[in-house]
């Protein structure tokens, strides 16, 4: 059967999508430090290092 | 959710995810080390994004070989291959037994997946020429093959690859 649903947690919540991520946990696990809001979502802040095309593909 | 839903086998799907979420995040830490460091993540995302649109094209291919679109060509395997005569050492006169079997899509490399997806009219020859440059990219990761100190990768190359896999996303998924 196609697994193409949105996948969930244990504690039955949706994971993000991917672009959905929070610079603040990239931030966390890396040990760096990317110079922008911890809340911004990492497709906002791919878009603006000029990823567009990857950053799109993220939204799909 | 998977960012590639349109891909129907449950095991490349997740793959490509991974493969993918690994990307992105090289990408987005990428410019905080030194110039070499940053190269170096750099030449990682080309070759991790290559293997993205390299599997995608091969997926695309096995489905329309799967419901018979394509016809891929026979080719000879030998079997049983027994010495009849040495030379020298380097030479000898064989013989075997040869029969035509179908190629196997599986086992295809890039460069052959490539020039039968332009053969089968799945992306243009212009189009080709750009994943060619991609395939040469992701060439570079045998290190014993390059013939020059490896070259600074930048965020201009990362643009043109991911330029690539979103046309090669737009062109399977339709």
């Amino acid at each position: 059967m196609k697994n193409t649903k949105r996948a969930r947690t244990k504690k039955g919540t949706y994971t993000p999508k991917r672009g959905d991520t929070k610079i603040g946990t990239i931030e966390k696990k890396y040990g760096v430090d990317l110079g922008v809001r911890s809340d911004m979502t990492l497709r906002t802040y791919l878009k603006e290092k000029g990823y567009t095309s990857l950053a799109k593909m993220l939204k799909k | 959710m998977s960012d590639f839903p349109f891909v129907d086998d449950d095991a490349l799907r997740a793959n490509l995810d991974t493969a993918l979420r690994h990307v992105t995040e090289l990408v987005a830490i990428a410019d905080n080390y030194d110039r070499i460091l940053s190269s170096s993540f750099r030449k990682t995302i080309i070759i991790n994004t290559a293997s993205i649109i390299e599997a995608l094209l091969l997926w695309r291919l096995k489905k329309k070989v799967k419901t018979k679109e394509i016809e891929l060509s026979e080719e000879w395997k030998f079997y049983d291959v027994k010495i009849l005569h040495k030379i020298n050492v380097s030479e000898q006169v064989v013989g075997a037994k040869r029969k035509r079997e179908k190629k196997q899509v599986s086992k295809l490399d890039f460069v052959r997946i490539i020039d039968l997806c332009v053969k089968h009219k799945i992306v243009t020859e212009q189009f080709s020429k750009e994943l060619h440059k991609v395939r040469e990219l992701r060439n570079r990761l045998h290190l014993g093959g390059l013939e020059e100190v490896e070259r600074e990768y930048t965020k201009r190359d990362l643009n043109f690859v991911f330029g690539v896999a979103e046309r090669v996303i737009s062109v399977v998924s339709n």
